[in-house]
Parts: structure tokens; sequence; C-alpha cells
């Protein structure tokens, strides 16, 4: 197991640098080169206004991640340990049941939370009959609604209602399989009776198998090494949904886990903050589950989180939330905001194709100044992100980041329609696994770059603006190749299903998506 | 028994391994010789290298005077003049020993590579170093810049050597090479720069003794510079023989990295060239490999880099213009090493496909600027005064603009017109070139006029000057002739009076 994303440390030397280029970068890319295009000018400007604010607040944040909460090892209080099930296979579940049982800590109950009646699985009985054999209590939900969040609340009030119940409840996804020491290294926080919730992080074993496990993992592993160490410090630890133990009476006090958004563990987690309640990450792999093995499966996956991330900043309005600290502010809004990115990458693709048919440019300038400036504002931003993750992070995290620019589009078209939009993948030519129509965005801008160097060839002939612009269309084309190629037909992909957004707001957790393809 | 045995082994590798990297840096070191002896050395001598040729035929004191009121230092120029005095002072065995110096840089390189980093970084580094233009154009120029580059290797191998394992052996080659590297030309102290940048950030790193014996380095490397900083000093009121530079801009600095790539090409494809900087930020962006972390010998290459060509920029600007990237030659295999380990830390098949394009593109530039006339760089001296020399008569006048040209038109010239220039300069006499004055135009070119049927007017290397002097005989005189003879090259004929 590769934990070395959570050996992290960034010389302060480096941040400062890196805030130094980014703001003198925006300061002569807004204020010293003479405007071009007023629409494209101010576009740019909107866009490095988001840059400078993505790079101050990931620097903030991983300013300082050696943040050690106070614990006692002597504690040891009830914990009910809930595993969500929504019609996963039978031998994930198993596996997932057996490791919760096995855990070394001296008072827990284990909870198979069985969604698959209200979720239409077929397997819903035989999870029945399996948890029992394994000796694991099993609570069946018969009325359906809230999702994940229902299944959970379900059960708190059933235990509450059948017996006096523990003050904690860890919670774990049907295939985050916990170690044996999961509880106890993670209750020992609950010393602090402030404690709400310790998180650890959703590490996936299986990021060998293929380019979407792989690429999914290397980008888990940014947030869940620095950022979430560094969230550590600023009390705004976020509530990731599995693999977490959360104090009962901070959940009661939020009304339990927030069934109105997608997110639903984000949106519980500020809740619980606002109540002035602290949070703690615990930066240790203490259980282990499965990454989005198939692209749609990664692209459901992104487009809840870029949809519940949204939700969060259009309807929860972050900045004016009385009860959270500015620190917690920034925190949820650097975190929701990521999801925003997507129209920045899309703008600044879309600036050299601009130039193509039109000729017009945001800013009047020689390419050699603009260089001589950006490059070692990009370069000591990407060494700030190598040393920050301690080396994890990754071309094909870089490439997956940048190319779900349309799912984040399509998520903020979401979230403002307020549509439950439907979409299909089902391949046109029956190909199992095609699923080249998720990636006709990055496509269709291969051919617009085409057509664009054609006409603009027609105009300018080979001019030093036609070669620049290229060669910055070139880099996004580079950019998309590793998710275009992900989406293609693989032997190893056998998915062919409809898929419909209402289903999926009914499914339980991320994993059980990741989970879709036909075994 | 299996001790042995596995010792015969490894012995056995160990040779396998000498013996494939012998023959690969024979077949690199052959070929430069082969591009050398092929394209670059049969062409006509250059303006630098033609005073090259000037300064050395002088005594090893009159060397000194002349080069410490030139903007170099000597040492490359006392080597000369000892190798022309047992082989000849002909541009072919003058060109011969840069050729040298290229062709030990080599292994040098190889070597500097092989500690740096593994096995087969060191050998696409190695095969990119051997077929860069820009290398194998100096190999064939009668200035330092091999030695140079030379020295500057060995320095580099010494200092991360040092870094490695502190050995007296490495400390001794260490100030050794700084010595001569100092000598050998002003921007050596860059790469030195470079190095206490890099110990400042590392001196963790380094053996206990070393910060000790850098000061003790450091010590000898400023006492046997000593003598040299004060004789120009001494000579400060006759300097400023060198040809005028103008302030570089940010061209200036990408078209001198991508030189250390391309070599010279002509201004539209540099232009290209410059054009696709956002793709260097993708071959960043690629790097980003799992575990893939900057060593610091990455590190000290990385500042090996960036560090002479900063300071040299700005020097330019807030000082006086210094930036000339055969200057900067020293950062080329620092540069070229960062590319080629940057390169082998994708993955396989990326990787690969990356080295056989660079090495196209590297093959293809060195064809390019080996067999294209409009190469910038080529100045073909030797043409142009063949045909004056057999063109024109005692009763013409040739005349030279920027007047340092007359060093390579000397070498080549035989005619029988008299030789001046503009603005008129006695180079046998002490001091600097006389500068151009407009008020005084009209005066010289009455003198230079007088008594002469035709004048022959080459222009280059432009001062400033060179339009107004131009536009001067244009509007006064009948033009009878004009050739363009190489990249601003140009030479144009007058008539001064009939017969």
């Amino acid at each position: 197991m590769k934990t070395s994303f959570l050996q992290t440390y960034t010389p302060k030397t480096l941040l400062v640098l890196n805030i130094l280029l980014t703001i003198a970068y925006f300061y002569i890319i807004t204020f010293a080169f003479k405007q071009g295009n007023v629409v494209l000018f101010s576009l740019l400007i909107i866009g490095e206004i988001f840059h400078v604010w993505q790079v101050i607040t990931y620097i903030y944040t991983v300013w300082e991640t050696d943040y050690e909460p106070k614990k006692n090892h002597s504690i040891h209080p009830a914990v009910d340990v809930f595993i969500t099930v929504a019609g996963e296979p039978l031998e994930i579940i198993e596996e997932t049941v057996r490791a919760a049982l096995r855990m070394d800590y001296p008072h827990f109950e284990v909870y198979v939370l069985n969604d698959g009646f209200v979720a239409n699985k077929d397997n819903w009985q035989a999870v029945e009959a399996l948890a029992e054999g394994l000796g694991a209590h099993v609570i069946t939900r018969r009325t359906p609604g809230g999702a994940k969040a229902g299944n959970i609340n379900n059960a708190l009030e059933v235990i509450g209602a059948l017996h006096e119940t523990a003050p904690l409840v860890a919670i774990l996804d049907a295939d985050h399989v916990p170690h044996a020491d999961f509880l106890t290294k993670t209750v020992v926080y609950f010393i602090d009776p402030d404690v709400a919730f310790v998180q650890t992080p959703q590490y996936y074993k299986n990021y060998a198998l293929n380019a979407v496990t792989k690429s999914s993992w290397e980008q888990q592993q940014l947030f869940f090494g620095p950022i979430c160490k560094g969230k550590n410090r600023l009390n705004s630890a976020t509530m990731c949904g599995t693999n977490m133990v959360l104090r009962k009476r901070a959940l009661r006090e939020v009304g339990n886990v927030c069934v109105d958004s997608i997110a639903e563990d984000f949106v519980t987690g500020m809740f619980v903050h606002e109540k002035g309640w602290k949070s703690i990450y615990v930066g240790e792999v203490l259980a282990e589950g499965l990454a989005p093995e198939d692209f749609y499966s990664y692209y459901k996956q992104q487009f809840r989180w870029a949809r519940g991330a949204l939700d969060v900043i259009f309807r929860y309005n972050l900045l004016f939330r009385k009860n959270l600290s500015i620190a917690q502010k920034i925190q949820y809004l650097s975190s929701a905001s990521f999801y925003l990115s997507g129209i920045i990458v899309l703008m600044n693709a879309l600036l050299p194709v601009t130039f193509f048919f039109t000729g017009l440019v945001p800013i009047e300038v020689s390419s050699m100044l603009l260089a001589l400036i950006f490059i070692p504002y990009i370069f000591v931003t990407l060494h700030t992100l190598q040393r920050s993750s301690n080396f994890s992070f990754t071309f094909s995290a870089l490439a997956f980041s940048m190319s779900s620019f349309s799912i984040h589009l399509h998520a903020l078209y979401s979230v403002f329609t307020q549509k439950k939009a439907t979409f299909s993948i089902t391949s046109k030519q029956g190909i199992k696994g095609n699923y080249v129509r998720l990636v006709i965005p990055h496509l269709l801008y291969i051919g617009l770059v085409i057509l664009g160097v054609i006409v603009a060839f027609m105009r300018e002939g080979l001019s030093a603006s036609l070669i620049n612009n290229l060669a910055w269309s070139l880099f996004n084309i580079a950019i998309f190749i590793p998710f275009i190629r992900a989406a293609l037909p693989h032997k190893n992909y056998n998915v062919e299903e409809e898929y419909d957004e209402e289903k999926e707001e009914r499914a339980v957790s991320d994993q059980v998506r990741a989970r879709l393809r036909v075994s | 028994m299996e001790l042995r045995t596995n010792l015969q082994t490894l012995n056995r590798k160990l040779t396998n391994e000498m013996l494939i990297a012998s023959l690969f840096l024979i077949f690199l070191m052959a070929f430069a010789v082969f591009v050398s002896f092929l394209f670059f050395g049969p062409l006509s001598l250059r303006l630098d290298e033609a005073q090259s040729l000037w300064q050395t035929r002088q005594s090893f004191k009159g060397i000194l005077t002349t080069i410490s009121q030139d903007v170099h230092v000597p040492l490359y120029h006392m080597v000369l003049r000892i190798w022309q005095t047992f082989l000849g002072n002909d541009v072919l065995t003058a060109r011969l020993l840069s050729l040298i110096f290229f062709v030990l840089n080599i292994p040098a390189f190889f070597l500097l590579a092989r500690l740096a980093y593994n096995k087969s970084v060191a050998y696409f580094a190695t095969l990119l170093f051997a077929l860069s233009p820009f290398m194998n154009w100096y190999s064939s120029e009668i200035r330092m810049y091999t030695l140079f580059s030379l020295l500057i290797t060995l320095n580099y191998y010494y200092f991360l050597s040092i870094y490695r394992k502190s050995s007296l052996f490495a400390w001794i080659g260490y100030t050794l090479t700084a010595v001569l590297g100092v000598y050998t030309h002003y921007f050596f102290f860059f790469g030195l720069t470079a190095q206490v940048l890099f110990f400042l950030f590392n001196y963790k790193h380094f053996p206990k003794s070393a910060f000790k014996n850098f000061i003790l380095a450091a010590g000898i490397v400023v006492v046997t510079f000593l003598p040299w900083g004060l004789y120009v000093l001494s000579q400060a009121d006759s300097t400023d023989m060198s040809p005028l530079l103008t302030t570089p801009s940010t061209v200036d600095l990408f078209n001198a990295v991508t030189q250390f790539m391309v070599g010279f090409q002509t201004d539209s494809v540099n232009t290209a060239l410059v054009s696709l900087w956002p793709l260097s930020i993708l071959v960043a962006f690629l790097g980003l490999r799992k575990d893939s972390r900057i060593t610091r010998e990455s590190m000290f290459f990385i500042i090996a880099v960036i560090a002479p060509l900063a300071i040299a920029f700005i020097i330019s600007i807030v000082y006086r213009p210094v930036f000339l990237s055969r200057y900067l030659i020293l950062v080329l295999p620092a540069f070229i090493l960062i590319l080629s380990s940057l390169i082998a830390s994708y993955p396989k098949r990326l990787s690969r496909a990356f080295q056989v394009l660079l090495v196209l593109v590297m093959l293809t530039a060195l064809g390019v600027q080996a067999v294209n006339p409009n190469t910038p760089v080529k100045e073909d001296y030797r043409a142009v005064t063949e045909y004056i020399s057999s063109t024109s008569t005692p009763r013409d006048v040739v005349v030279l603009s920027a007047p340092f040209t007359v060093y390579p038109f000397d070498y080549y010239y035989t005619g029988l017109a008299s030789i001046t220039t503009i603005p008129y300069w006695d180079r046998k006499m002490p001091g600097p070139i006389p500068g151009f004055s407009s008020n005084t135009l009209e005066e010289e070119a009455l003198r230079i006029t007088e008594n002469n049927e035709r004048l022959f007017l080459l222009l280059s290397y432009d001062q400033g000057y060179e339009e107004e002097i131009r536009n001067y005989f244009e509007n006064n005189y009948e033009r009878l002739e004009y050739q363009k003879i190489s990249p601003e090259l140009e030479l144009y004929v007058y008539k001064l009076q009939y017969n």
C-alpha cells in the first residue's frame, strides 16, 4: 500500500515564492499589457482571478499540515459500525463485514444498512442472509427516500428506538474494508467532547487496475494528502461519507445526515461545523476501498461530486453562514469552487480557437514576454503541487481534472436548471464500454482546432500568432487525450446500461456506483 | 566458488558496459569530426575567428594586452598561440583546436551525465549533446567556446563528485577546472554562482568539510584571477574594442534557449520555433509522475540553466549588454541533461517517442544549419574578398564598415585596391575604435573617394550607422553593383569618377 501521499511537507520559501509569482503574474497580465478584445480580456481576467483564488487558498491550506490534535488511548466508548449497502456484489459486502467484525476494539456492534430493497436490487435478501450468517445486525429499509443519507438516518432511528445507543457511529461504504485498528485509531480523538467527527482517507486499493482507477486515485491523493491534512489545522476537515466516525449527539443537533443535498456528507459536515463542533482528519489509511473502474462510473462520480459542491455554493450561500469561522468559510468555498474550474478550463481552451476564427486576442503582448512571466509562475505552481503532495500528483490526475470540465459544466447546468437530466450511455454501435459520447466536447474541440487552423492560415499565413495559438491548442488536446482514451472501447470494460440521474440520487454510495459494471 | 563466479560475471558485465560506452562515445566523437570536416570546417573565416587569428599572431605579451582591451580572458588565445606555433596558423588548423575540445567534451559530458543520472539518461543526453547544432557550430570556430563548454562540464562533474563523496582528486579537479574556466570566459563565474546557490540550499547534504574546502578553492580562484583583473583595470582607458551589442529583449532570451536545441536557423524558422513555447509547459506537465522527484542533481542543473541566463539578462538590462547565446554556452550541458532526465521520467513509450522526436529535430536542424546558405551566422568574407581581389584595381578603394570587419577581410585579401574603414580606424594604433559621427561622414567620404575610380563598400555587423553610410553613397554616387554575399554581408560598388 502506497501511503507516501500522507507524508506531506512543503518548504515555506517555495509557498511564498509561489504566492509572489502568482500575484506578479496576475498584476502584469491585468495591468501591464495593452488590452485586446474587451470581452476576451474580461474573460481572461475572470479566469486569472479564479486561478489566483485557487493558488492562494491551496497554499493557505497546505501551509502547515502537521497539526496533531489531542487524543487519549484509554477511552473506549461504544461504537455502532454502519456498513451502507445497496446491491453490491455479495463478495464485496462479505469482505467488508468480516473485516468490520474483526476490528480490534472492545465495544462495538456491526450493522449492515441494507438499502437493496428500496433501491430495487435483486440481492437484498441475500445480503440479509449473508450479514446474519456472519454475525452482523441487518437493518433493511422499506421506505425509500434520502438515498444513503436516508439509509443512515433510518438506522439511527431504528437503533435508537430499540435500545440505548452507543455515543459514536462509524460509517463505512460496502466496499471500504476497515483495518483492524480502524476504531482504535479514530475513537481516541473523541476525548475532546467538542469533536463531532473523525475522518480518514478514502484509499482506493484497486488503483493499479486501469487508467481510470489510477487517475481517480491520483486525484484523490492530492485531496486526502496535503489538502485534508491542512484543513485539519483549520478545524475544517471535510466529511467524506465513508471511513469516518461521528458523534451521534452532533449529528442529532443538525437533524441527522442531510437528505436535501446530493453531497449529503459535505453539507452535513458544514452544518456540524456551524454548530461549533470540531472535526479531525487522521492522516493514515485505516480502510481500503475501490475506485470507479470504468469511465462511466468515474463520470458519474465526478458529476455527483460536482453537482453536490455547486449545489452547496448556490444553495447554501457559504460566505454568509453566520457561525462558520472565516477559515472554515474559505475552506468550504475553496473545496466547492474547485468544480467551477471547468468554466475556466473551457474558457482558456477556447481563447486560441477564438483567435483562429476571428483573429481576436485578449491582450496585445509579445508572446515571449508572456512566456517570461507565465513559465516561472506555472512551473513553480506545478512544483508546489508536487512538493506538497510528496510527489504523488501526476499528469494523469491533472489531465483528468482538467478534462472533467465537461462534467463540471454539465453539473453547473444541472444546478441552474434544477432539472433531473437523464443521460444514456448505451453505445450506438452496441460496443460494450464505449463512452465516446461522454467526450464529445473534447472531440469537438479537436475538430474546431483543425478547422480554426485552416481558417487562420488562410487569413494570415503561418504567422507567429497562429503558431503560438496552435501550440496552446495542442497543449489542451494533449491534456484531453488520456481522458478521451479512457472513454474509448476497452476490452476490460463491459458496462452497457441506461443510466438515469434519478436512479443515481437513489443510489447509496459512490463505491456502489463505481461497481456498476456487470461482473 | 559461487563468489568467484559472481565476481567474474560482474567483471564481464562491467567490461561489456565499458565496451559499449566506449564504442558509443567513439562513434559520437567520429560523427563530430565528420560533421566538422565535411560542413563547418571549410566555411569562410568569420569576424570573431579572424580577430582570434590576428590576436594570436602577436607575442604572448601582445596577446595579453590585446585581450585585456577586449571582452575576453586570455587562456584560449594563449593555447591557440602555442598550437599554431607547432602546427601552423591556417584556418583549418586553428579550427581543429576547437574541434578537439568539443570531441573531448563528449566523453566528459557522458561522465557528468552518468554521475548525475542512470545509464539510459546518460546515453540519450550525450547523443543530444553530440548532435547539438550549436555545439557543432562552435566546434569549428576559432574561439574559446568549446573549451569553455569542456571546462564547465568537467567543473560540474567534479562539483557533483564532491557533492556525492568528497575526495582529494575531486577537489583538485574542481579547483583546477575553475581556475582554467575563469581564464577561458568571464561567464564561467556564472557557473560558479550557480554552484554557490545550490550549495546554499543544500549545504547539509554536502560532506562536512565541503564549506571549508569551497572557501579554499574560491580563494585559489580569486588569487589566481586577481593578476588578470588588475591588469585589465590598468588597461581600462584603452578598452572598448568590442562590437556593439543591443540590450536584449525577451525574444533574445528565448532565442538563446532555442539555439541550444536547434542551432542557428533563419529568422522565420526561429520565430516559428520560439512561438511554440507553450509546448514546453506540456513537456513539464508530462513529467508529473508519481514519486518522480526532482533529484538534487536535477535541481543543480536547473539552477545552472536559470542562473547564468538570468544574470546575463539582468546585467544586460541594468548595466551593459552582454547577452549573447555563445557566451551562455555554459548553460547548454545543464539544459540537455535536464531535458533528457525529464523525458526519461515519462512512461516508456511516450519517453521513446519524445526521444526519437528530439533526435530527429536536432539532426534536421544540424543538417539545415550545415547546408543552408542563409544560416544567419554564416559570414562569407572569403567569397566577397576573393571577388573584390579579382575585380578591383589599384585605382579602386575598399571601404569596410563596421571597422573591425577588417580582420576577416584582411585575412583573405590579395587585391591591389587600398582598404579603409568608416569610421576610420588604424588597428595598429592603441586605443578603442573611433566612434561614428554623422558630421564627419562627408569629410571622410571625400577623403576616401579622392583620386579613386570605384568604391567597394562592404557592409556587415551593423553598429547603428550602416544605413546612414549606405544612404550617403546611394545619394551621392552612381551604384554599379550590389550583391548580398551572405546574411547581413552586403557589397555595393559605386563609380566615383570616369576615366
